[in-house]
């Protein structure tokens, strides 16, 4: 019986709806649009940190870098010797199994008669432990480089291009502020193979870069823990060593990929919510679009109200009416603001590049939230054309 | 079947009152065919109301197959209606957007019968006033007979106990509202209850039972299938409707019926 009456509700309200076509898709755009910019606006926030996240993560999870800085105003840069570091490790196998010293800089490069400017990176062989160096062609640096402080390179394909015009330059040999190196690897395109690019690099190994670059100081080392789970313990076991090492606690930083990530994720997840909230304002907006499309309604067909009334409907007979046609339009509305906010959004992910992830709850949230605006915002004038007297409604023209 | 005793209407117009209805005892047996006749402003219409379960009176009671209609909630009173009331309006009150089978299932709906049933019974009932073949045509592609012709297959639809016709042939050519007149008199054959309420004498004057009713009260209630001189015995000038002034008569009668609630409330 209630089924019956519900469907009957459903017959008319379709035929009202569909009867004034123009005046529904204006009442539904309130929603559409509403609908569409929430799942937008998650969509993008939820593929731009997805994007950051991945960068980060392929710089592996179980990362965690140490670095030496400056301690205080005007102080002298803090250090922490090398030996001081592979003890920490030794120590400690249960939390951290890998490190590698890094120095960076930038070195002039020149093969035949061209000279470039170059972004220079040591790193210790076991740094293919800790982050795979992605390498296309020949190798990485060995063990038995760092060693014997082998002239040894690893270069970026830029340089592979721009001086041996794409040809296998393994074998090769380049000078780096003068110094002859030998090509032993190529390394996978990081960028577009541009001089400005990350594929504009040379690697060597960190003891050559020692004792080249006139560095006795390393300022960076990178390790890896044991496992995901132990980060954090070995981070803080690293601040603990280190501070005791140094005496300070200021002057150097131990940071790990998992907690900036934790950060990046809070970060861009309440302004996901915000901006979503924002957006949702607009669906409130778009339910009293509602309520005021039903509110003319209703006093459009109070003659029908009456004559409805009079040949037996309830007063829930008639609030189902109205409200299963406020509900119609809304949910109507939330299904084109889903499509048009998926279409839209992966549009606008292509165009800035973002991979345009809206998640399936919140295309559920979005739509059950559209159909509670038109349930919520219907009940008024569902009530009002309930609550006519029959005989009022009848003798309205 | 119905029975009203000392049902008043009191409408409030500013500071005065308006007795609508001022002590209206009635007694309406089961298959009789009975015209309530009066003119504009008379309190027929509000009777209508009234009898319709459509209002509710200031005081006085009433019953309708035996139950009692005055404490009813909002919800009871629409099934009463639903199950007890057949209405034929003047104006067809039909639901424009609906076709004619789909009108006519409308009060069947409301009483919660199943959709093959319902279509069973409404197609029958639409068949009995001969429009078996326009069961699918929208109001507006229907003339005004055959519009009437659907509102009382709605009202028999549901097999009520009372057909309650208000002006049934008000709107309706002569040809139209003979037709119309017809019907009923064929559904009084088949044992149907029938009250008509009208400013026409000539429509009044085929019941078999002519009440009429001026400024609130009934001043006359006549038997006119046993007495044959019944119906003379209703008198142009009880209805304010003498041979002269007829038609200016009927104009105003015809306007102010649609007010005389109007300016009730």
């Amino acid at each position: 019986m209630m089924f019956s009456k519900i469907s009957q509700s459903f017959k008319m309200s379709m035929k009202s709806i569909l009867g004034n076509k123009g005046r529904s898709a204006l009442t539904m755009l309130g929603i559409i649009i509403g609908v569409a910019s929430v799942i937008i606006l998650t969509g993008i926030g939820n593929g731009a940190t997805a994007t950051i996240t991945d960068s980060l993560s392929s710089m592996g999870t179980k990362l965690i870098t140490v670095s030496m800085s400056r301690g205080g105003w005007g102080g002298s840069t803090r250090t922490i010797s090398l030996e001081s570091m592979q003890e920490f490790i030794e120590d400690n196998p249960d939390l951290v199994n890998v490190m590698s010293p890094a120095i960076t800089g930038m070195v002039t490069l020149k093969a035949g008669n061209e000279n470039t400017t170059t972004s220079l990176s040591a790193y210790d062989s076991s740094y293919a432990d800790i982050k795979d160096p992605k390498v296309q062609a020949g190798r990485f640096i060995s063990e038995y480089d760092v060693n014997n402080r082998s002239y040894v390179c690893v270069v970026g394909t830029y340089i592979v291009s721009a001086y041996f015009g794409g040809a296998n330059p393994i074998g090769e040999y380049i000078k780096l502020n003068g110094s002859k190196f030998k090509i032993v690897g190529v390394f996978e395109e990081q960028g577009d193979s541009t001089e400005s690019s990350a594929d504009n690099a040379v690697t060597i190994p960190y003891t050559t870069a020692m004792r080249f670059l006139k560095n006795k100081n390393i300022t960076t080392f990178y390790l890896s823990a044991t496992t995901e789970d132990t980060v954090d313990t070995a981070v803080r076991e690293l601040k603990a060593y280190i501070k005791n090492k140094l005496g300070t606690d200021d002057g150097f930083t131990v940071a790990s990929v998992a907690e900036m990530l934790d950060t990046i994720n809070e970060i861009t997840g309440t302004l996901t919510t915000m901006l979503a909230g924002i957006a949702a304002i607009s669906l409130i907006v778009g339910g009293i679009g509602i309520m005021n499309i039903m509110t003319v309604s209703v006093s459009e067909r109070t003659r029908e109200i009456g004559i409805r009334k009079a040949i037996g409907a309830r007063t829930t007979d008639i609030m189902l009416q109205f409200l299963v046609e406020s509900t119609i339009l809304s949910a109507m509305g939330g299904i084109v603001g889903i499509l048009f906010g998926i279409g839209t959004g992966q549009l606008v992910g292509k165009l800035i590049n973002i991979n345009f992830a809206s998640p399936p709850s919140m295309v559920l949230l979005s739509f059950g939230f559209s159909l509670f605006i038109g349930i919520f915002f219907g009940m008024a004038p569902a009530k009002k054309a309930a609550k006519l007297h029959p005989i009022d409604a009848l003798r309205s023209e | 079947m119905i029975r009203l005793e000392g049902i008043a209407k009191v409408y409030k117009m500013g500071d005065t009152e308006v007795h609508a209805l001022d002590g209206v005892s009635l007694h309406i047996k089961p298959h009789e065919f009975v015209s309530i006749i009066g003119p504009s402003g008379s309190g027929k219409s509000t009777l209508m109301n009234v009898i319709g379960c459509l209002d509710v009176p200031t005081s006085g009671k009433y019953w309708i197959d035996g139950v009692e209609v005055n404490e009813m909630s909002d919800n009871q009173l629409a099934d009463l209606r639903n199950l007890k009331i057949g209405f034929i309006f003047q104006q067809y009150n039909l639901l424009t957007k609906l076709s004619a089978l789909e009108n006519v299932e409308l009060p069947l709906i409301y009483r919660g019968i199943p959709a093959s049933k319902r279509e069973q019974m409404a197609e029958r009932a639409l068949e009995r006033v001969g429009l078996g073949d326009k069961m699918h045509h929208k109001p507006t592609e229907l003339s005004g007979g055959q519009q009437q012709r659907v509102s009382i297959a709605r009202a028999l639809s549901a097999s009520p106990a009372l057909i309650l016709a208000d002006e049934p042939t008000g709107a309706l050519d002569s040809k139209s509202g003979i037709e119309i007149m017809q019907m009923l008199h064929d559904l009084h054959d088949e044992g149907n209850t029938i009250v008509i309420i009208t400013h026409d004498l000539n429509i009044a004057k085929q019941a078999e039972r002519i009440i009429t009713i001026r400024d609130g009260k009934i001043t006359s209630d006549i038997d006119n299938k046993n007495d044959m001189a019944g119906a003379e015995n209703v008198k142009g000038s009880d209805i304010g409707d003498d041979e002269h002034g007829k038609s200016a008569d009927l104009d105003a009668d015809l306007k102010a019926h649609n007010n005389i609630g109007g300016g009730s409330k």
